[in-house]
């Protein structure tokens, strides 16, 4: 076991490498210059050619691009994503701020889904021949088809401004000079609806197509003989075996967790990581736009790590290296 | 019901007209006042005595990188705004009364002598201020604050291209700093004396680009820094160690709401004693004497007032079909003004000919605009040898098809509207004009480079007066703003002169000659001057708009009893 997560871990460097190395040339090799001075500051400015020369030197942006990059993997191995182009602060600290901001939203918005879809999911398996479950997940396919900035702000006029119902705040995660989780979850509200029902069609039919292959197995109908109560054969000997294609699925949507969204971000008044890293890619800011890339290939690499690494705790099988069975 | 669609279809498609919305029945509301219309705020605003306390939360649309004003990274047209006068003090200010002309009051200085070659300048400081440190401020600081300018290895380019003919900074006491430059420049004095904000020397050492002020800037106003919640709030509060009149203020509360419809839906809830930048669509929605509009018509003073900016299309002189001002002639003959003013602007922004303040002597009153005239711009083209091909109609000229690229920044809504009537416009008379978008930091790239045929921007500055060298002189061609690569020798003779002739009446006739000169050559399709569009709490007092903006140190509330509402 501990060589196999060596080896794991091991295979995790060369994907880490290409993922940033990618995403290095390509923020670089993209058009555009992080010296972008609003024209009227430098309207008055003679040798605005000298300001853009000085500031890619000082910054080590005129080195070759892999010596660069090189460069950059040296002060990461020592967790120092640089500082800014744009505002000159830490990357770390700006990522700091955002993180857990993103990570709240989304952990909620992933709790919400899963609440709603398991039952739903297993449900719908469990009983086909009836109607409501299987019109609610195609209300749900509808709801996956429409755009997230058009329901974020539906969602803001019927719900938050004065012509509307005016039930929750339109900006922002607190009022003014509050501090209480009260007011936290009120503001939570509309965001986390706005991330959360995107992921629900896809939740709960991966909960209803794992549920359906589970009950159709034998130990299910062995169970059903033996005269075992239904509710008792669907919630535990179901959906326990059921879990773990579901634990697989629901470990991939961690990345949410550092991804952020721009668009509800932008409307709800909320910065996160999603506004952060579209920010430093329109600032071509590209320390911060590593430092970005960087946290989320790694928690995209360890929740793949994750789910293989329960996936083999539960299965024997699949813990020997191919080939050695 | 069914006003919340009218309003949701606003914003949900953003290349609507954005008329005001038909009402029905017309439920009769509040009328608005002649003032409120015209954005003027009534006698009773700047009235009564004033009362210490509370706290103004003003709306800015944008959020700066940082809070020094030095930086060029960190300037941006608002910050400065709030932090130069209330945070930041310079050895003089402008004077608001004398606006647009140049004048200066006293402010860390006290008084001032010019050599009469205009080479010397002593500067006499104030006595007694401290920073929000509680530092002392003398004539060290002034140094530290020149020579962080002056040092190339800083991103301060826009303010020490004002200081490349300064010889020499001596300090001879703690009060007293003596300027030297090499040459003379009509602007010199007033440029040292206004745009410098007075930062201490213990607060510029180190990495410029990470100075702690950058954070939490050290001022000398009457208002010091608090904190700064990034992409929600800065917040300044009274500073007790203030040398002169104390802010009537306990604090400032700039929000940072960069969504214009966002801004919109949070200041009907009154979220803003002070809303700036209002969308044109809703300056007219809100007009309309209905019930709906109560909030706005009887509960703010709307405030509209000119800055100094103005927003034109500029014409590529390096390439063939721009470089004879003919043919700009006949452009700027084939632009729809009066269609773009009724449906794009919604008769909000100024027609200008101008390169200088509409409001200042310095724009020549006799220039006419050219009128749109389709038939004469054909005429126009054709003189200039750019014929009509048979066939697919297109105007030739030696070979060369007259088509063209707009670059366009996809950011800007009134470009979007406005691009595609004047493609119409160009394509009647044989004229194919393709649009190209980027993302602006490849647009201002490409400008700079001259690496486009035509585009579009605004200039715009919190100054009354400008120095347009930079812009038209055509030794700014290669690393100034002459974008367009506009080259004229008697232009250049002008713009020369007029950095060396300290009489502000002969200055403006130099300016004005430049002024006729540049709309014969037609250097820019000159466009609009864009007026503010900002709205106060009727409760906020002392608000004078001008060109220099509100002076925040002197606005005031009045008793909340006018304000139960919100």
């Amino acid at each position: 076991m501990g060589r196999w997560l060596g080896l794991r871990l091991l295979q995790l460097v060369p994907t880490f490498l290409g993922i940033t190395f990618l995403t290095f040339l390509v923020a670089r090799l993209a058009p555009g210059d992080p010296l972008q001075l609003d024209p009227d500051v430098t309207q008055g400015v003679t040798g605005q050619g000298d300001a853009q020369a000085r500031f890619r030197a000082a910054h080590g942006l005129d080195q070759p691009l892999p010596v660069q990059y090189a460069q950059w993997l040296g002060k990461v191995a020592r967790l120092d994503f640089g500082r800014s182009l744009h505002d000159h602060r830490p990357v770390r600290e700006k990522l700091l701020e955002a993180l857990p901001t993103t990570a709240l939203l989304a952990a909620l918005a992933l709790l919400a889904a899963w609440a709603v879809a398991i039952p739903l999911g297993v449900r719908a398996a469990a009983r086909p021949e009836k109607k409501g479950a299987r019109v609610a997940l195609q209300a749900l396919d509808v709801a996956y088809a429409l755009p997230a900035f058009w329901v974020a702000v539906m969602a803001l006029l019927w719900l938050a401004t004065a012509r509307g119902l005016a039930l929750f705040p339109l900006q922002g995660l607190h009022s003014d000079g509050e501090a209480g989780l009260g007011d936290l979850a009120w503001h939570l509200v509309l965001p986390v609806l706005c991330l959360t029902y995107p992921q629900l069609a896809v939740a709960a039919r991966q909960v209803a197509s794992a549920m359906r292959e589970v009950l159709g197995r034998e130990f299910i109908r062995a169970a059903r003989a033996r005269g075992v109560p239904e509710a008792r054969v669907v919630w535990r000997h179901g959906l326990r075996n059921a879990a773990l294609p579901l634990l697989a699925f629901g470990g991939l949507s961690l990345p949410h967790l550092v991804g952020g969204s721009v668009v509800v971000e932008r409307i709800f008044g909320i910065p996160g990581m999603g506004l952060l890293a579209f920010d430093a890619v329109a600032h071509r800011d590209y320390p911060t736009v590593m430092g970005a890339t960087t946290l989320l290939s790694v928690v995209t690499l360890l929740a793949m790590l994750g789910v293989d690494l329960v996936s083999a705790l539960a299965d024997p099988r699949l813990r020997a290296p191919r080939g050695a069975k | 019901m069914k006003r919340l669609l009218v309003l949701a279809a606003l914003i949900v498609l953003p290349g609507c007209k954005c008329k005001p919305a038909p009402v029905d029945p017309p439920a009769r509301g509040p009328q608005p006042t002649e003032a409120w219309l015209k954005g003027e705020l009534p006698p009773e605003a700047n009235q009564g005595t004033p009362v210490s306390g509370g706290t103004l939360t003003v709306r800015v649309p944008s959020e700066p990188a940082g809070l020094n004003r030095l930086h060029d990274q960190m300037i941006d047209a608002t910050m400065v705004r709030y932090l130069m006068g209330p945070v930041y003090e310079t050895l003089a200010e402008v004077d608001r009364a004398a606006l647009p002309e140049n004048g200066q009051t006293p402010l860390l200085a006290t008084s001032w002598e010019e050599s009469a070659d205009h080479l010397t300048l002593t500067v006499h400081l104030r006595k007694g201020v401290t920073f929000h440190d509680g530092g002392p401020f003398t004539s060290r600081d002034v140094r530290a604050t020149v020579e962080a300018v002056r040092n190339v290895k800083n991103q301060t380019a826009s303010l020490r291209s004002q200081f490349v003919d300064l010889a020499s900074l001596s300090t001879p006491d703690d009060f007293t700093v003596v300027a030297r430059w090499s040459k003379p420049y009509a602007y010199a004095l007033h440029n040292f004396l206004t745009s410098l904000p007075m930062m201490s020397a213990a607060s510029l050492q180190g990495d410029f680009d990470t100075l702690p002020v950058n954070r939490a800037p050290i001022g000398t106003g009457p208002f010091r820094f608090e904190s700064w919640e990034t992409g929600q709030k800065l917040t300044f509060v009274r500073a007790p160690q203030y040398w002169g009149t104390p802010a009537y203020l306990d604090r400032l509360v700039m929000r940072v709401v960069k969504d214009d419809t966002v801004a919109t839906q949070l200041w009907e809830q009154g979220e803003f004693d002070l809303m700036t930048r209002i969308q044109p669509g809703v300056w007219r929605a809100i007009e309309a004497p209905v019930g709906a509009n109560a909030w706005a018509i009887e509960g703010y003073h709307r405030i509209s007032f000119l800055e100094n900016n103005y927003s034109w299309i500029g014409w590529n002189e390096e390439r063939p079909f721009f470089k004879d001002a003919r043919v700009r002639r006949a452009l700027a003959m084939l632009y729809p003004a009066a269609e773009v003013a009724r449906h794009v602007d919604l008769g909000i922004e100024l027609p200008t000919t101008c390169p200088w303040y509409r409001l200042s002597a310095s724009c020549d009153p006799s220039v006419t605009p050219l009128p749109y005239d389709p038939a004469g711009a054909a005429a126009l083209l054709d003189e200039a040898g750019w014929k009509v091909r048979e066939g697919d109609g297109v105007r030739e000229k030696d070979g060369v098809r007259f088509r063209f690229t707009f670059l366009a920044n996809p950011h800007s809504v009134r470009l979007a509207k406005l691009v595609p009537l004047l493609v119409t416009e160009l394509k009647r008379v044989g004229i194919e004009m393709d649009v190209e978008k980027v993302d602006s930091a490849i647009y201002l790239s490409r400008m700079r480079t001259h690496d486009f045929d035509a585009a579009s921007l605004a200039w715009s500055t919190n100054e009354g007066v400008r120095d347009n060298y930079q812009v038209f002189h055509s030794s700014q061609r290669d690393g100034g703003s002459n974008y367009v690569g506009y080259a004229s020798p008697e232009v250049d003779a002008l713009l020369e002169k007029i950095r060396l002739t300290f009489d502000p009446a002969a200055r403006v006739e130099l300016e004005r000659e430049v002024h006729r000169k540049l709309y014969a050559d037609q250097v820019y399709l000159f466009l609009t001057n864009r007026p503010a569009l900002d709205a106060a709490k009727t409760r906020v007092r002392g608000l004078s708009a001008s060109l220099a903006w509100y002076d925040l140190r002197k606005v005031w509330l009045a008793p909340a009893a006018g304000d139960a509402g919100h």
